[in-house]
């Protein structure tokens, strides 16, 4: 018997058809989107000179060489230019180049070098007009584009915006080094007619799209959403209050109705008029930034329900409030108040959660039980078994690195501090190696610091030393001591420091003959210059100057039995092997990713007889370590970038934790996912294998847990004693803000969903470079739940109370 | 089920009653930590019969339209028993057969004469064809003829009225509830609003009327039953309730109106000697060269000793009507009496 409540959400459209409040709101929007429609974008071929910034790279020296090859005649092309630019123009490029100004400190205008750049960029603009800018003469013999040359043949079937686009790319062609080559493309925005000039831009259409659409879910989410939310809101407060007025009210409850349905219906039909208004909005500007700009979104179209589900959460509330109070100021009064609190237990747990990930494993090394874990901070820690708890053995400063990371972190760009080298276990006395780098240093070429502790020292620093500059990794071989690599691959040996000049005949004869040994080959060298724990001496380079484009540290892999080195660059990974003399050489090597990007992100590890390699596009392969044959690959199922990744040193098993908190086990011999150990869990951060093959697992939390894979158990815990701000956090704040909706963060599922499947599922996407969205779906789960509940505590309330 | 076909039957089994109350309260309680209690209704058990206009009658306060609610469902009862038309009261299924008109009546703003009709009988559950079908019969019956496309903003308090009575009749409900049905009527809409629940009577359609104006009840209603604060007081017929009144309330058996010609004082001086103790002088009316007088007596011989006496002093004997107990009299009597009164003739 569903009449009566059809009848209820057909009335609820009546009623809102005949209020002036819906007209007026729809006024609103059809005037905002008319107002819109005329902007529109036009991609064509770039000419302009629409950035003076990056179009001149340098304006002074540029100024000189116009006029030195200008005047001189030595350069025709340069010569030719010269003689198109306009006399005023000449002249003051002679008066900068003669008599350069003087900075102005205070008041004048713009700085001198932005006066010059845009006047650069004014003249060239009019230079492009010029239709005597191509003479073949001139540009006899000059290197041109193959792009150039076509435009040329045309001759005189070229458009105008070609003759334009010729124009630029003799420029540049002529000017090189000191006027940027243009893109191909440029955007132009236009209001009807009128082109906007200033908002002219070198992107391309696809790029601009881009851009635009990885903004519009946060645009969405804090503008329209907010705002579009609090006034649908304001709409649809007096429709309980009204109803339960004794005159209607009366009526209504005599009906052959459930009361709960019937509210229900009231309820729907609120939220079905939001939703009109909302499609409304939405489906313009979906239509307007297709047509108009070719940004082509479905972001747009999947705000509609996501926006009418943020609108049902509120209006819940103010329902329930309206059958309590009948009063539509305290509906609206309630409906914010539960705002503010979604808010403040959204904002404690994304502090609190963002603290504790700052502060979480980001790789973690084992060797005995003893552990060590760098955090997202970069900051070292070791586990003091006798105490329990995690110890810093850097000698810095902890606030100077915090308080960098603190405000990087904070605005989300910690990506942009460099990965620090290593750490690696130490080889030869089961300590820990690990970079120490300060904060100025991150940024520079200079060399790093390296440390090492051991719990003998009860993890205090007993050796430094410092890695060549341009070290990216860092290992550490029983044989080879300290393995320092750079950005291309090049390997450099860490050596003990040659002895001093011989004072003595006995002495000199003793230098003699050493440097006679050092010559001899790799056992000789190594004869003379063991590896030990001292971490000081230089560093020799041990390979030829590699031209490899390593993607990130983890992307190196040194075999702690057979000494070989495997590399992944540009969708290679190379085997490196020691020649006779001791020096790395490619031994082999493998295409290895069906992707195009030459800077995938890469995880390589080894084991025993296999390598495996992760890539950030969720590719996955085992291969032999010997001749790099691929044994088996596959891609992961759910689509998260790695976080980290290692393998046992017999090479049974690999270990990678993901973003989302996953660990993924895998069994080389079973060619399978590994299901023996209670490995399940959200938050895991971090895992390692120490020399034993045990598994090694952070949390979240900076507990460390050992599990032995053959029997499945968990065998030690590490798990430090909680502040009261963590227990906080993970007792009370934490769980509060899992069941609690979140309104203000449909954003994250937005995102989500606009990120196509073909995105995530295309190979040369690198996962690890999108934005993260943590859990997108529990907004909505969330919100469900929330809005099912009030409902049915409405209802009930409804259903019990007599009016 | 159709009204207007509907025959009522007098068979020898009495048709089940429309509304059966029994012993029926309803206990208020106001406040959040300590909670008053307000009885509105206490321990109320009567019937209402199909095919009859039942009027339900009280002083402010006196629980009708908590009763009212009960019986729809609009509240819940704290004790007793009520059935509406065989249902529970407050069960959805008992509410299909019924019309409901309450007091002041709001209609959505929105809403014109047709769509209130559609919307309300929709809530009844009526398809769409049969609304459109009924809704010009129905607003001509209930005088708004011509105005179904005007918007309810429009309508005076009296249309509103006949609207409301419109939506509660478009499903021909077998039990009609009325609360307040002529308020805001003239005079002239009230006497079309009696004739029109007469007509329904006919039609077999029960009545259920509360109302203050003791008048309009006394002109239509077949049966009556009178609360006091949540009490009570009568329910039976409307020409019973003084018989009702004099039994309860110790009033002697016969009450006459006697007009006789003469003065006050010669005609009580003529009726007080001789009939001492057997009548009671309840009213004497003193006009131009007449005296009207309202007499009770306690039984037929002493009516006849009263005329001899008045008739031996030469005192003439215009006129001996018997008197009639009205409603209102009944009613100021009942509620003023705080004595319990038992229930139904």
């Amino acid at each position: 018997m569903l009449r009566p409540y059809l009848a209820v959400i057909q009335d609820s459209f009546r009623a809102a058809l005949s209020s002036r409040v819906l007209y007026i709101v729809l006024a609103l929007i059809a005037v905002i989107l008319l107002a819109l429609a005329p902007f529109h974008s036009r991609e064509t071929l770039e000419w302009k000179f629409s950035n003076p910034q990056t179009d001149f790279l340098t304006p002074d020296r540029l100024a000189k060489r116009l006029i030195d090859d200008g005047k001189s005649g030595d350069r025709a092309a340069i010569a030719h230019i010269w003689d198109q630019l306009s006399p005023e123009f000449q002249e003051a490029l002679e008066k900068q180049v003669n008599e350069p100004e003087v900075s102005e400190t205070r008041g004048g205008g713009p700085p001198p070098e932005f006066r010059k750049r845009r006047r650069l960029s004014k003249e060239f603009n009019a230079l492009m007009e010029n239709t005597n800018l191509y003479d073949e003469q001139a540009f006899k013999g000059k290197r041109l584009s193959k792009e150039t040359r076509e435009l040329i043949d045309k001759g005189e079937q070229r458009s105008n915006i070609e003759n334009l686009r010729l124009n630029r790319l003799l420029l540049s062609s002529a000017l090189r080094r000191d006027v940027a080559m243009p893109s191909d493309t440029q955007l132009d925005f236009y209001y009807f007619n009128w082109q906007w000039t200033a908002l002219t831009t070198n992107q391309s259409q696809t790029s601009f799209a881009n851009d635009v659409k990885s903004q519009l879910p946060t645009y969405f989410d804090k503008f329209i959403m907010s705002i579009g939310i609090f006034i649908a809101i304001l709409i649809t407060a007096s429709i309980i209050p009204e109803m339960l007025e004794s005159g209607s009210l009366n009526l209504f409850l005599s009906k052959p109705v459930n009361r709960w349905a019937m509210l229900l219906a009231k309820y729907v039909g609120g939220c079905a008029f939001i939703f009109l208004s909302a499609s409304l909005l939405f489906v313009g500007l979906w239509l307007w930034l297709g047509v108009q700009l070719n940004i082509w979104d479905r972001a747009i179209l999947i705000s509609i329900p996501t926006y009418v589900l943020v609108f049902a959460m509120y209006y819940a509330i103010s329902v329930l409030a309206g059958i309590w109070f009948r009063s539509p100021i305290l509906s609206i009064t309630c409906a914010l108040l539960f705002w503010a609190v979604c808010w403040a237990i959204g904002s404690v747990n994304a502090w609190l959660d963002y603290s504790h990930y700052n502060t979480s494993a980001r790789q973690l090394l084992a060797t005995g039980d003893d552990v060590m874990m760098v955090d997202y901070l970069q900051q070292h820690s070791a586990w003091d078994i006798a105490n329990e708890e995690w110890r810093n053995p850097s000698e810095r400063k902890r606030n100077e690195r915090e308080n960098g990371f603190f405000f990087a972190s904070f605005f989300d760009r910690l990506d942009k501090f460099p990965d620090m080298p290593g750490p690696a276990v130490n080889q030869l006395d089961h300590g820990f190696l690990f970079a120490d780098a300060a904060l100025e240093k991150a940024f520079s070429n200079q060399g790093i610091q390296v440390s090492s502790v051991s719990t003998e020292n009860d993890w205090e620093i007993d050796n430094q030393g410092e890695l060549p500059g341009g070290t990216i990794e860092f290992v550490n071989s029983a044989t080879l001591g300290t393995l320092a690599i750079n950005d291309s691959g090049t390997v450099f040996q860490r050596l003990e420091k040659e002895a001093p000049a011989a004072e003595t005949d006995e002495a000199a004869e003793t230098n003699d003959d050493k440097q006679a040994d050092a010559k001899t080959g790799i056992a000789e060298r190594l004869a003379g210059l063991l590896p030990t724990a001292a971490l000081t001496g230089e560093y020799k380079k041990i390979s030829k100057t590699n031209q490899f484009e390593i993607p990130n540290s983890r992307a190196i892999a040194l075999h702690s039995k057979t000494d070989v080195l495997y590399i992944y660059s540009d969708g290679k990974l190379t085997s490196l092997k020691l020649d006779k003399d001791g020096n790395y050489e490619e031994a082999g090597s493998v295409d290895l990713g069906d992707h195009k990007n030459n800077r995938m992100t890469a995880f390589v590890s080894c084991g025993g007889p296999h390598v495996f390699v992760m890539l950030g596009n969720g590719q996955f392969f085992q291969l032999d370590s010997n001749d790099l044959s691929v044994e088996h690959s596959m891609s992961i199922d759910n689509r998260v970038a790695i976080r980290s990744m290692n393998a046992s040193p017999d090479g049974r098993f690999m270990a990678a934790t993901f973003r989302d908190g996953t660990l993924w086990v895998y069994d080389a011999e079973q060619q399978k996912k590994y299901d023996g150990a209670s490995l399940s869990g959200t938050d895991l951060m971090a895992c390692g294998f120490d020399e034993t093959n045990r598994l090694w697992v952070a949390d979240r939390f900076k507990s460390v847990y050992c599990y032995d894979l053959e029997t499945g158990d968990n065998t030690i815990a590490y798990e430090p004693t909680a502040d009261w701000m963590t227990n906080g956090f993970r007792f009370l704040v934490r769980p509060l803000y899992r069941v609690f909706p979140k309104p203000g963060e449909f954003y994250k599922l937005i995102s989500h969903l606009s990120t196509s499947n073909s995105t995530r599922d295309n190979l040369d996407v690198d996962l690890t470079q999108l934005p993260h969205i943590d859990n997108p779906w529990a907004p909505l789960k969330s919100g469900i739940i929330f809005t099912c509940c009030i409902l049915a505590i409405a209802c009930f309330v409804f259903q019990r109370m007599d009016f | 089920m159709n009204a207007s076909t509907e025959t009522v039957t007098h068979a020898e089994t009495l048709p089940e009653p429309v509304i059966q109350v029994s012993k029926l309260s309803k206990v208020y309680k106001d406040g959040l930590i300590f909670r008053k209690k307000f009885t509105a209704l206490n321990q109320v058990s009567l019937e209402v019969g199909a095919g009859q206009i039942f009027g339900l009658l009280g002083p402010n306060g006196a629980g009708k339209t908590t009763f009212l609610k009960i019986l729809l469902g609009i509240i819940r009862k704290t004790s007793g028993q009520a059935t509406l038309l065989g249902s529970p009261a407050g069960k959805v299924a008992g509410r299909t057969r019924v019309g409901f008109l309450p007091e002041h009546l709001r209609m959505p703003a929105h809403l014109t004469g047709f769509t209130a009709l559609e919307y309300f009988g929709k809530l009844q559950n009526l398809p769409h064809s049969i609304i459109r079908e009924k809704r010009d019969q129905i607003l001509e019956s209930v005088g708004l003829s011509g105005r179904g496309k005007d918007r309810v903003t429009k309508y005076s308090k009296g249309m509103l009225q006949r609207l409301g009575l419109a939506q509660a009749l478009l499903h021909d409900p077998e039990l009609l509830i009325l609360d307040e049905p002529t308020d805001g009527l003239d005079p002239g809409a009230r006497a079309d609003m009696r004739a029109l629940m007469k007509s329904l009577r006919d039609k077999g359609v029960t009545v259920f009327l509360n109302s203050h104006l003791l008048q309009e009840v006394e002109l239509v209603c077949d049966q009556v039953a009178i609360l006091n604060k949540g009490q009570l007081r009568y329910c039976g017929s409307v020409d019973q309730i003084g018989e009702f009144v004099r039994t309860k309330t110790g009033v002697a058996g016969i009450s006459i109106n006697m007009e006789v010609r003469g003065n006050e004082t010669a005609t009580l001086e003529a009726l007080g000697e001789p009939l001492q103790g057997n009548f009671e002088i309840r009213r004497v009316d003193a006009l131009p060269e007449r005296v009207v007088l309202s007499l009770s007596f306690s039984d037929q011989d002493s009516v006849d000793q009263a005329v001899d006496r008045i008739r031996q002093k030469g005192i003439s004997l215009v006129r001996l009507t018997p008197s009639e107990t009205t409603l209102e009299d009944a009613f100021l009597k009942i509620v003023s009496n705080e004595a319990p009164i038992s229930n139904s003739l």
